[in-house]
């Protein structure tokens, strides 16, 4: 993996692969939409994952919750949680989140450190870059999903960076058909990011969603009256029908490519 | 996350290395498991020391291969465990053998097995023991990741073993023409796995033609076609097209369903099996047990092996049906039992070669190669970063005599068959000796069995099946093609005529 950071006056971006990751002018709009949806719904929220996310953006988000006793974060890049817990241009933007006494990091590939970890968490954010590539794909298949379900406490949800609805809008729905097939109830959602554009998030568990009717205090984007407009989604990003991702098949790697071809050329 | 405006090129600092001619690594490895200074006492027929002991038990199986290890399975499921198997080597497994080192663990030979169809219904009883089948859905785990198989061809890559680059309207025609025969075969019910199920004489002319012959009959002479068709073969059989029998040959492409999710596989490939059986037989197994003497009366057989004599009910012999001449007294030479030899090679890689325009698969073949190519272990890993892996290297020496084949594995030294391997490699990757740290070789003169013309229908075959004294066999070889669902089926057969007569 290869990381860059540009600056430009007061936007600071992370390019991994040549992919942005993120703006830090419109960041906690991505943020904040990741975490509180899913994590102020859960009742009582104590312990929470997160696979990816070595930035500490999403952590810093869910530090806003005092009831959380614990966060571990596990990412592969050990570079990327270095740089992110001690550069002071990185921790002013994650608030040093990735120092909290509540956060555990551990650099590893997440799938073997789902299955060899027996834990059970009220909230897992899965964070991963989009599934450019078939080792990437792994990470969004009914297998994956499965295993990651294993680790959700009865009232817990996981929700999962879905792409873009609106630009890879078959990759979108294939994602939330996985984690419909992992045998999980889905609740997809979207927001706006300037920097990426229409941005997607499937929300996903073992029981009914009701949107949170209380939020951390200070939040920029996302609001308990504006929550429930997320769930909607307009005619040019409704739901498409699409098969599952599975580690024999990779349609997600397919279909991805065949999206962002359709619009970049 | 997030936008990919740009389709990822996959040139990392791999590839500039290339640019930068080092010296060559050392490469370390050696032969590894030889058989044949065993076998050859036997062929030789030895004098072995006389037995000091003497063992009584009702059955023993000869031979820790998937026969002889299905056989101890179906016995012990049934509750049945005063039986002891004996096996030539130090590790059990036969042609499902693997090895294990600080990256991955790795097949030694077969490497997967096709999701079985509904005949098949001990493969499946035996894959609900083992949770690959769990209701009737098959553990996405354990089915080949995608991308599975590559081909490189004309100086490209493309998806899958079948070509379609290149193709003139005649290969086109050709390649459907023959997808339309096998259809129509395969319709018939009589192509099935096991063999034995659905073996009708309607399609017995097949098996007294090569399968070269049977194609030129069909008018198909695309070269293509032919390379393909004899990849399969090579595949499959060890042999030729025109080594084989046309029915084997039709059997390959007409006995499953043409579209499969499959196959199952895993990192030690069908060594993941033997684990597995191991794990539930393991204590019934006795290693390092070369037998060199059965004798069979009326009420029961002996089996010599090493100081002792094991004195058994019943017999069943899951080692190669070939050796039956050398162990059996008064066993008349068997004459439709051709054996294809093969070498194996484990090569261990400290990073990826180049490969531009082609993502790493689980199966990866040359047009044109005498080999068959290579399959990367590390591909059923779960992990997203993988540098480091083991390849498997396959080569049947399927052109020529099978002896002579033979007599050049033995010649030939590590050192030789290391630089062909290499040199088979280097056409395609160019960078490969900077990768490889080492090359393990596996020298397997009697690989698996041929399905020579005749032998399908051969009547030494069919009584040997039948046979109905105190020794049973139970070998693949007896099917005339040599797959895992051949050799269980034979060995939870024999287990279960034994049972029947033990209690019967």
């Amino acid at each position: 993996m290869r990381s860059f950071f540009t600056r430009f006056k007061d936007d600071l971006r992370l390019f991994l692969n040549s992919h942005l990751q993120f703006s830090s002018r419109d960041e906690y709009r991505y943020h904040e939409a990741l975490v509180h949806p899913g994590l102020a719904a859960v009742p009582a929220p104590r312990r929470v994952l997160i696979l990816g996310g070595g930035d500490g953006l999403a952590v810093r988000e869910i530090l806003k919750y005092p009831l959380v006793e614990s966060i571990t974060v596990v990412d592969l890049d050990p570079e990327m949680t270095r740089i992110f817990s001690s550069n002071p241009m990185l921790t002013k933007l994650n608030d040093r989140s990735l120092l909290s006494p509540r956060v555990h990091v551990i650099n590893a590939d997440a799938f073997p450190w789902v299955d060899g970890n027996a834990d059970s968490f009220d909230f897992i954010v899965i964070d991963f870059p989009d599934p450019t590539n078939y080792s990437l794909g792994k990470l969004y298949t009914t297998a994956f999903y499965r295993a990651v379900s294993r680790h959700l406490s009865a009232q817990g949800f996981l929700v999962v960076q879905s792409t873009s609805p609106m630009f890879a809008r078959d990759s979108f729905w294939c994602i939330a058909e996985t984690l419909k097939q992992a045998g999980l109830e889905t609740h997809p959602y979207h927001v706006y990011v300037p920097s990426f554009g229409e941005w997607g998030f499937v929300l996903a568990g073992r029981h009914e969603y009701k949107p949170p009717t209380s939020l951390p205090a200070s939040l920029r984007f996302v609001s308990v009256d504006g929550l429930p407009a997320l769930f909607q989604f307009p005619p040019d990003m409704a739901p498409l029908p699409m098969p599952a991702n599975q580690l024999n098949s990779q349609v997600l790697v397919r279909t991805y490519e065949n999206d962002w071809k359709d619009i970049s050329h | 996350m997030k936008l990919a405006r740009r389709r990822f090129l996959g040139l990392g600092s791999a590839a500039l290395a290339g640019l930068f001619l080092k010296g060559d690594k050392r490469i370390e490895g050696s032969f590894v498991h030889d058989s044949f200074p065993r076998g050859h006492l036997l062929r030789g027929r030895a004098g072995f020391p006389p037995a000091k002991r003497v063992e009584k038990i009702p059955v023993v199986i000869v031979g820790g291969g998937i026969a002889g290890l299905s056989a101890a399975w179906r016995l012990r499921k049934r509750g049945f465990s005063d039986f002891v198997l004996l096996e030539m080597s130090s590790q059990p497994g036969g042609n499902a053998r693997w090895g294990q080192n600080e990256i991955t663990a790795y097949p030694w030979a077969a490497h997967y097995v096709p999701v079985p169809g509904p005949q098949a219904a001990y493969v499946r009883e035996l894959f609900e023991d083992l949770g690959v089948l769990k209701n009737g859905q098959w553990e996405e785990r354990y089915l080949a990741f995608s991308p599975q198989e590559r081909l490189f061809l004309y100086g490209r890559w493309q998806e899958g073993l079948e070509p379609v680059i290149g193709l003139t309207p005649k290969d086109r025609d050709q390649f459907e023409r023959l997808e339309n025969l096998f259809r129509e075969f395969r319709q018939s019910g009589s192509f099935t796995v096991p063999v034995e199920l659905g073996l009708s004489s309607k399609f017995q002319d097949l098996d007294g033609i090569s399968f070269s012959d049977w194609l030129r009959q069909q008018g198909c002479d695309s070269r293509l076609l032919n390379w393909y068709m004899n990849y399969a073969c090579r595949d499959d059989y060890g042999a030729l097209a025109r080594d084989t029998s046309a029915w084997a040959g039709v059997h390959y492409f007409s006995s499953r369903p043409p579209e499969e999710k499959g196959p199952l596989t895993w990192p030690e490939g069908n060594g993941w099996i033997t684990r597995r059986l191991l794990e539930r037989v393991g204590g019934n197994i006795r290693t390092s047990q070369m037998v060199h003497r059965i004798t069979e009366t009326r009420r029961g057989a002996s089996v010599f092996a090493e100081e002792t004599e094991f004195q058994a009910q019943f017999v069943i012999f899951a080692a190669p049906t070939f050796l039956a001449p050398y162990l059996l007294e008064d066993f008349p030479p068997l004459h439709d039992f051709v054996y294809s030899p093969w070498l194996t090679a484990n090569l261990t890689l400290d990073r990826y070669p180049e490969s531009r325009g082609a993502e790493p698969s689980w199966d990866t073949v040359f047009l044109d190669s005498p080999t068959l190519g290579y399959v990367d272990a590390m591909h059923q890993s779960l992990r997203t970063h993988v540098d480091r892996t083991v390849w498997t290297f396959y080569w049947a020496l399927a052109e020529g005599a099978p002896a002579e084949n033979r007599q050049l594995l033995l010649e030939k030294n590590w050192a030789y068959w290391k630089e062909a391997i290499l040199h088979d490699l280097e056409r395609v990757h160019t960078d490969i000796r900077q990768c490889v740290s080492r090359i393990d070789i596996l020298r397997m003169g009697h690989a698996m069995i041929r399905p020579a013309v005749g032998s399908i229908f051969s009547e030494e075959r069919r009584r040997l099946r039948r046979r109905n004294g105190r020794i049973l066999f139970a070998n693949s070889d007896l099917s005339g093609i040599s797959i895992f669902e051949e050799a269980q089926y034979h060995g939870v057969e024999a287990a279960q005529k034994v049972l029947g007569r033990l209690h019967g």
